[in-house]
C-alpha cells in the first residue's frame, strides 16, 4: 500500500524553526479529529477521508496511514465523527452520516482494518464517545433521538437510551464519574445519565435556546462536575451539574458554537470553534469573558474540530473544511487582550475611587444608576482625576479584570438620616447644629469630617445667626486672632523653623516661579490663581487649615488628643502641631508621587495647591501685612475657605459633606456669599440628590431640595410626585384611588390581591397590623377592637403558636 | 376580511400563527430593506410562479406602503438595483442548484447605486424563497382570487362547475378587463374551491390500509440496506421523478401579465437528474450545509428572522394530528418525512441517512404527481391533479401536504441560496 505522500503534499508542510504552528493538507474536507492516548498520533475523518497522522519528536506531522483506500467505500465511510480509544492504541471508531458506526482495528492484517460495522441507528450519528476506562465501551448519539451503548467485544448494541427529547447532538462520558455521561439535544436540553439506569436520565436542564451542538466535561478532577456547553444561541455556558444544575458562567460569542474543549491544566480556559462564518479557533478565559484570550486564524474555511494535547496545554490541534490539519502553538496565537485598553475601577469604603489604567490621563465618569427620575435634572456626573493615588500610575500588571463594585454606603445613609440641616426649624444656632452634625460623624468614626463641622462652626457661629440681625462690625473671631498676638513670638519661632525646613523641599520643587510671576512656569486659570491667593491669606493668618486636613488625612490619630471643640484648639493645639508634622507629611507625599505631572495642574486637587503654597511660605509675611486689616478680604477668606473645603471633599468623592455644609449654612436667614460657581454647586447638589434617591431617602431628598438656594434645584420640588405601583401587576396606580389597581378584576390579580382587613373586609389603605407567622391581620383599629372584644367575651385570640 | 390564503391555511391554526408572524416580520418589521422594496421583491417572486392571486395581493400592499405606481408597469421602470435581482429570482424559483457565489458577487460589486450588501441579500433571499413557496401553496391549494380583484367576480360566475379556479383565471388574458366589471351573483365566502367539495369518496378504504401497513412495516423493518444501495435508490428516485411524472397540462396562458415582472419567462424547472451534464453540479449533501448552517448565517445577517423561520419550519415538520383519513392515532412520521424527502430529492438535496425506497413505498403515484407538479410547475396544477391523490382523505389533510410542500420547497431555496451566499462572503 503506497503512502500517499506525493511531492505536492509535502510542499504543504511548513517547516520553520521559529514558527511552531504546523499545518498539513489532508486533501479534502475534515469533519473531526481525535488524538491517541500517547498523544503522538492523530486521526482525521471526513466525508471521503480517514487518515492517521503521526507527530514525530521534531514536532512535525506526517501521514502514517490512510484508511480510506480501495474502491468507493460508500456512505459508511462518510464520517461525521471519529474517536480514538483512550485506552487501546489500535482502536478507533468512526460515526457515519448514514447512521453506521465503524470500529477499526489498526493492528489488523491486510487492507481492510474494519473491525465491525454497527448499523443500529436509523439516522445520522452525530457524536461518539469511548468510555475513559473501559476500552470496549462505546457510546453514540444520533439524530434518531436515541443514544446507544456498544460493546465492541460482543460487537453489538448493549443498551438504548431514549432521550424523549429530540435529536442528539453530543454525548460524552464523564472522565471522573465512572457510570455517568452527558448528552445534549436539538431542543436545547442537556441530560445527565447513569448508564446502569437505562430507563431515564438522572437530571435534565434547559441549557440553550436552540440546539446544543457541543458539550465537554472539565478535565480537571477538582472540577469534575463542571460542563461546558455551546449552542446555536451563540453562547458558551458553564454548568455545575453536581447537586443542582446551575449555570456558573457564560461566554457570549459571535456565532453558533460547534465545539468547545477545556484547556488542560488551565482551569478557566477553553477553546471554541464556530459553526459558520467565523473560521478561527478561539481560546476564552472565563475571567475575561468578552474578548477571546487568544485566537488562531490559520484556516480558510469553517473549523470543524479541535483537540488540546492533554500533556501539553500549549498545543491545540484543529481541523477544517478547507482540508487542513493544523497544530497551533499557543505562543503564536493572536492575543487581542494585549491590544485592548484595560481599566479597573473600584470604590473604597471612604468614598474614594481608584482607577487603574495604562495612562494617568484617563478620566472616569460616574453616573447615578437610577437617576432621580425627574425631568429637570442635571446628569449626575462627577469626575475624578487619577493621580490622587500614586498607585494608579505604578500599577505593576494589567488592570484587574473586573472592578468589584461594593460601595458600602451604610455610613452615607446614617449620616444622611441623622444630619440636621435645617437649623432654624429646630431652633438651633449654627454652632449647635454643627456640633450635632459633628457628633454624628464622631459616632460613625469619621473624625475628619467631624472636625470640619466644628471648624466651620467656629468660623461662622457669629456670622450665621438664627435671626436676621447680622452685624458686620465687630467679629469675635477677629479677636481670637488678636488674642493670639501674644503668641506671636511663639509663632514666629515656628515660622522660622518651618521656613528652614521647607527651603529644602522648595528647591526640590523649584516652584518659586509661581511667585515670581513667571507665566511660563504655570499655566493656570484665574480660578486657580484665586485659590492660590486665598490660600496664601489663610496661611498668612496662620490658619493652616489645609495642611491640617492633610495631616489628618494621612494620620487620623493625630487628632486623637486634639478633639476639643473650642477656639483654644485653633490657637494653641494647632501651633503645637505645626512644627513637626508637615515636614513628615510632605516627605511622605513627595516620596509617594515623585515628579507627578498633576503637580503642576492647579485644578487637579486643591489640596496639592495648598501644599505648594506652604512650600513657598518664605514669601508670606508680605501678604500677611497687606491683608491683615482688610475686612472684606477677611470675609472673602472665610468664603474661600469653606469653598476650598467643599472642593476638597468633592474631589475626594465625599459629596455628602460638601453639600450638607452648604445646605446647613444656607438654611439660616443670614446670607453668606460663597465664591462658588452656581453651575458647579448645582452639579454637586444633583449628585447628592441622586445618591439620596438611590438609597430611597426621600425625606432627606425633599429636605435638601427645600433648603437649597439654587433655583434649578428648588425647581425639583415642583414635580416631586412619587408614583406608587400596584403590587400585583406593577402598573402605576391611578391618582384618584391610589390603593386599588385598575386591573384588579383580572385573573392574575386574584393571586396577589390587595390586603383586606379580616374584620371589616375592606382594603387596608394605611397601617396594616399582622402576625408575622400566620399573616393574619387588618386595620390597626379593627384589630384593637377585636382583641378587646375577644377579651371581654373570653375568646382566645391566638390563631397560631404566636398568640397573635 | 381575511385573505383567502389565510382562510385555507386556517385549517391548521398552529401553523397559521407561525406563518403570519413570519410573514408580518418579513414585510412590516424593521429591517434594512425599504418596505416598498420588500413588496416589490414579493411581486417579482410571485410572478415567477405566475400566481395571479399573490401578485395582486402584493401589488395592493406595494401601493399601500407608498410604492411608486410607475414601478408596477414592469421591471423596466424600477431602479436597476431591483432589476438586478431578476436573475437570482429566476434561478431560485426554478433551478436553485444553479445559484452560485458568482451571482452574489455580481450583485455586491459594480456601481455603488446598484450594489447590494450581504445583509440585504440575506433578506432578499429569504423574501424570494418565502414568496416562491407561498405561490406554491396558493397554486397547490387552489386559492381563489380575492373579491376585490378585477377578475375575481367574472371568475365566480363561471367556476361553479369548471375544474380549477386559478388556472382558468390565469388563462384569462389581461385584455378581458372590461368584462370583469360584470356583477356576479353574491357568492358565499368561497375561499377554496377544494374545500367546498366535501369528501365524497370513502370507497377505497383499502388504500389507507395499505399505506398504514407499509408504514408499520417500515417501522419494524431492520435496516440492512447497504449504503451503496441507498445511494442507488436516491438516483432511482431522482430518475423516476424526472421521467415518470410529466405534468399533464401544457403551457398556460396569461403569462403576458407576469412577463413585466420577470426576465426569461419561459425559464422553468428542469429535472435535476437531467441537469446540464457539463455544469457538473454535484448532488447537494444535506449534512455538508444543513439547516443549522443556514440558521447561523441568517441569524448573523438578518437578526430575528432566523428564529421565526426555524419555529415555522419545526412546526410544519412536526405538525401532526395522528390521524390518517378516517383513522386515529397513527404515527405519520415516516409518511411526512417521505414527502419532505421527495421534494428535496427533486431538487437534488440528498440525505445520507434516509432510505429513499421509503418514498416509493409510501407515496402513491398520483400523490407523487401532485407533489411534483406543485413544487416544480406550480402554475400547471389543475383540479384533476389535486383530486387525483388520496381520494378518501380530508381536505385539511391535503392542505397539510401543501404546507409541507411550502416549507420543504422554501428550505430548498434557502439552503441553496444561503450556501452560495456563504461562499461569496468567505
Amino acid at each position: 500500500e503506497p503512502r500517499h505522500l506525493t511531492m505536492e503534499q509535502s510542499g504543504n508542510y511548513s517547516f520553520s524553526s521559529t514558527k511552531r504552528t504546523i499545518s498539513v493538507n489532508a486533501g479534502s474536507a475534515i469533519n473531526a479529529l481525535s488524538l491517541c492516548q500517547n498523544n503522538n498520533k492523530i486521526v482525521v475523518a471526513g466525508r471521503s477521508l480517514l487518515k492517521i497522522y503521526e507527530i514525530d519528536s521534531f514536532n512535525q506531522i506526517r501521514e502514517a496511514m490512510n484508511l480510506h483506500v480501495g474502491r468507493k467505500q460508500g456512505l459508511n465511510m462518510s464520517s461525521s465523527d471519529v474517536v480514538w480509544s483512550p485506552k487501546e492504541d489500535n482502536m478507533i471508531a468512526t460515526a457515519a452520516t448514514n447512521g453506521a458506526i465503524v470500529a477499526w482495528d489498526l493492528n489488523a492484517v491486510g487492507r481492510n482494518k474494519q473491525l465491525v460495522v454497527l448499523s443500529d441507528h436509523r439516522r445520522t450519528v452525530t457524536k461518539i464517545s469511548f468510555h475513559p476506562k473501559e476500552p470496549s465501551r462505546l457510546l453514540s448519539g444520533s439524530q434518531d433521538c436515541t443514544m446507544r451503548m456498544f460493546d465492541l467485544r460482543k460487537k453489538e448494541c448493549t443498551a438504548i437510551f431514549h432521550s424523549k427529547a429530540d435529536g442528539v447532538r453530543c454525548v460524552e462520558f464523564s472522565p471522573f464519574h465512572y457510570f455517568m455521561f452527558a448528552a445534549s439535544f436539538d431542543n436545547g436540553n442537556v441530560q445527565i445519565w447513569d448508564y446502569r439506569q437505562k430507563s431515564t436520565y438522572l437530571t435534565q436542564f434547559l441549557a440553550h435556546k436552540g440546539s446544543v451542538y457541543t458539550l465537554n466535561w472539565h478535565p480537571d478532577e477538582e472540577e469534575k462536575n463542571k460542563i461546558a456547553t455551546g449552542g446555536r444561541d451563540n453562547m458558551v455556558k458553564i454548568w455545575d451539574v453536581g447537586s443542582s444544575n446551575k449555570q456558573v458562567c457564560n461566554i457570549p460569542t459571535t456565532t453558533s458554537v460547534s465545539a468547545v474543549r477545556w484547556r488542560p491544566t488551565h482551569r478557566d480556559q477553553l477553546a471554541t470553534v464556530s459553526m459558520m462564518l467565523d473560521f478561527s479557533a478561539n481560546v476564552w478565559d472565563l475571567r475575561r469573558r468578552f474578548v477571546p484570550f487568544a485566537y488562531f486564524e490559520e484556516h480558510s474555511d469553517v473549523t470543524t474540530g479541535i483537540v488540546w494535547k492533554p500533556n501539553d496545554p500549549e498545543v491545540l490541534f484543529s481541523c477544517s473544511k478547507d482540508g487542513t490539519l493544523v497544530m497551533h502553538a499557543m505562543r503564536e496565537a493572536i492575543q487581542p487582550w494585549l491590544n485592548t485598553k484595560t481599566r479597573g475601577l473600584d470604590m473604597g469604603a471612604g468614598g474614594r475611587i481608584s482607577l487603574a489604567g495604562e495612562h494617568r490621563s484617563i478620566h472616569t465618569r460616574a453616573q447615578s444608576p437610577t437617576g432621580s427620575g425627574l425631568p429637570v435634572k442635571l446628569p449626575g456626573i462627577f469626575s475624578w482625576k487619577p493621580g490622587n493615588f500614586s498607585m494608579d500610575s505604578d500599577w505593576p500588571g494589567p488592570a484587574p479584570a473586573s472592578p468589584t463594585a461594593k460601595f458600602s454606603n451604610s455610613q452615607f445613609v446614617y449620616a444622611a438620616k441623622n444630619y440636621i440641616l435645617n437649623g432654624p426649624e429646630k431652633e438651633l444656632s449654627f454652632k449647635q447644629l454643627c456640633e450635632h452634625n459633628a457628633s454624628v460623624m464622631e459616632r460613625i468614626g469619621d473624625h475628619n469630617v467631624a472636625k470640619v463641622w466644628l471648624i466651620i462652626a467656629e468660623f461662622y457661629s457669629n456670622k450665621i445667626l438664627l435671626k436676621q440681625k447680622a452685624t458686620h462690625t465687630s467679629l469675635p473671631l477677629q479677636r481670637t486672632y488678636s488674642d493670639a498676638a501674644p503668641d506671636r513670638s511663639n509663632r514666629a519661632e515656628s515660622e522660622n523653623k518651618r521656613t528652614a525646613t521647607k527651603s529644602r523641599t522648595e528647591d526640590v520643587h523649584g516652584s518659586q516661579n509661581l511667585f515670581n510671576g513667571d507665566p511660563d512656569s504655570e499655566v493656570q486659570s484665574d480660578e486657580g490663581r484665586l485659590i492660590v491667593e486665598d490660600y496664601l491669606t489663610d496661611i498668612a493668618r496662620g490658619r493652616h487649615s489645609e495642611p491640617d486636613f492633610y495631616i489628618s488625612d494621612e494620620d487620623p490619630n493625630l487628632w486623637g488628643y486634639g478633639t476639643t471643640s473650642d477656639a483654644e484648639f485653633m490657637s494653641e493645639q494647632e501651633w503645637s502641631l505645626i512644627g513637626r508634622v508637615p515636614i513628615e507629611a510632605f516627605e511622605k507625599k513627595e516620596s509617594s508621587s515623585p515628579q507627578s505631572p498633576s503637580f503642576t495642574d492647579p485644578d487637579s486637587d486643591p489640596f496639592i495647591i495648598g501644599k505648594k503654597l506652604v512650600v513657598k511660605s518664605s514669601e508670606w509675611p508680605l501678604a500677611f501685612d497687606d491683608i491683615r486689616d482688610d475686612l472684606t478680604m477677611k470675609e472673602l477668606r472665610f468664603g474661600c475657605f469653606s469653598f476650598c473645603i467643599c472642593r476638597y471633599f468633592h474631589s475626594h468623592g465625599d459629596i455628602q459633606t460638601a453639600v450638607c455644609l452648604l445646605v446647613a449654612m444656607s438654611s439660616y436667614p443670614t446670607h453668606i456669599n460663597l465664591p462658588l460657581d452656581d453651575a458647579e454647586t448645582e452639579h454637586w447638589f444633583s449628585s447628592y440628590l441622586d445618591l439620596l434617591f438611590k438609597n430611597q431617602l426621600f425625606v432627606q431628598h425633599a429636605e435638601v431640595v427645600k433648603l437649597s438656594r439654587l433655583p434649578n434645584i428648588r425647581m425639583l420640588s415642583a414635580s416631586s410626585t412619587i408614583h406608587t405601583n400596584c403590587k400585583a401587576c406593577q402598573r402605576r396606580l391611578p391618582n384618584t384611588r391610589s390603593w386599588s389597581c385598575d386591573r384588579r378584576s383580572d385573573h392574575d390579580h386574584h393571586v396577589n390581591k390587595p390586603v383586606l382587613c379580616f374584620l371589616c373586609k375592606s382594603v387596608v389603605k394605611t397601617l396594616y397590623v399582622y402576625c408575622q407567622t400566620c399573616t393574619f391581620g387588618g386595620h390597626l383599629g379593627c384589630l384593637q377592637a377585636w382583641v378587646e372584644r375577644s377579651k371581654n367575651r373570653g375568646i382566645p385570640t391566638g390563631r397560631c403558636s404566636n398568640h397573635c | 376580511r381575511l385573505e383567502h390564503m389565510v382562510m385555507v391555511m386556517g385549517l391548521h391554526p398552529q401553523y397559521l400563527q407561525q406563518f403570519l408572524e413570519t410573514n408580518d416580520h418579513l414585510l412590516r418589521s424593521s429591517g434594512a430593506l425599504p418596505y416598498e422594496y420588500r413588496s416589490y421583491i414579493a411581486i417579482m417572486a410571485a410572478a415567477r410562479h405566475q400566481c395571479t392571486y399573490l401578485v395582486h395581493l402584493m401589488e395592493v400592499q406595494f401601493l399601500l406602503q407608498g410604492g411608486d405606481r410607475e414601478w408596477l408597469r414592469g421591471l423596466d421602470h424600477v431602479p436597476a438595483k431591483l432589476r438586478a435581482l431578476s436573475e437570482l429570482n429566476k434561478l431560485l424559483a426554478h433551478r436553485p442548484w444553479l445559484v452560485t457565489a458568482q451571482h452574489f458577487k455580481n450583485l455586491t460589486e459594480g456601481e455603488p447605486s446598484t450594489r447590494w450588501q450581504h445583509s440585504h441579500l440575506v433578506q432578499v433571499v429569504v423574501l424570494l424563497c418565502h414568496f416562491h413557496s407561498i405561490a406554491i401553496f396558493c397554486h397547490g391549494a387552489g386559492v381563489n382570487l380575492e373579491l376585490d380583484h378585477p377578475r375575481a367576480h367574472a371568475f365566480h360566475t363561471t367556476t361553479s362547475t369548471s375544474p380549477r379556479s386559478n388556472t382558468s383565471s390565469g388563462a384569462a388574458t389581461p385584455k378581458v378587463d372590461a368584462k370583469s366589471g360584470r356583477k356576479s351573483p353574491a357568492s358565499p365566502v368561497c375561499v377554496h374551491t377544494a374545500v367546498r367539495f366535501l369528501p365524497c369518496e370513502i370507497a377505497e378504504i383499502g388504500d389507507v390500509e395499505v399505506l398504514m401497513e407499509r408504514m408499520r412495516k417500515l417501522q419494524e423493518e431492520e435496516e440492512d440496506v447497504t449504503t451503496e444501495e441507498r445511494s442507488r435508490r436516491f438516483e432511482i428516485e431522482k430518475e423516476e421523478a424526472s421521467h415518470g411524472l410529466l405534468p399533464v397540462s401544457g403551457p398556460v396562458g396569461g403569462a403576458a401579465y407576469f412577463a413585466r415582472y420577470v426576465q426569461e419567462p419561459d425559464f422553468s424547472y428542469q429535472d435535476f437528474a437531467k441537469r446540464d451534464a457539463h455544469a457538473e453540479i454535484p448532488t447537494y449533501r444535506a449534512q455538508d450545509y444543513s439547516w443549522d448552517h443556514a440558521f447561523t448565517v441568517m441569524s448573523s445577517y438578518y437578526n430575528g428572522v432566523a428564529e421565526l423561520l426555524d419555529e415555522k419550519y419545526q412546526t410544519a415538520y412536526n405538525l401532526t394530528y395522528k390521524t390518517l383519513a378516517t383513522r386515529d392515532n397513527v404515527d405519520t412520521t415516516s409518511l411526512r418525512r417521505a414527502i419532505w424527502m421527495y421534494v428535496h430529492c427533486m431538487y437534488g438535496i440528498m440525505y445520507d441517512d434516509y432510505n429513499y425506497s421509503e418514498v416509493n413505498q409510501l407515496l402513491e403515484r398520483p400523490l407523487k404527481l401532485y407533489i411534483k407538479t406543485v413544487s416544480c410547475f406550480p402554475e400547471q396544477t389543475t383540479r384533476a391533479v389535486y383530486d387525483g391523490f388520496w381520494k378518501q382523505f380530508r381536505h385539511s389533510e391535503k392542505v397539510h401536504v401543501n404546507i409541507m410542500l411550502l416549507e420543504a420547497r422554501m428550505q430548498v431555496g434557502l439552503l441553496y441560496g444561503l450556501r452560495a451566499l456563504t461562499q461569496c462572503v468567505r
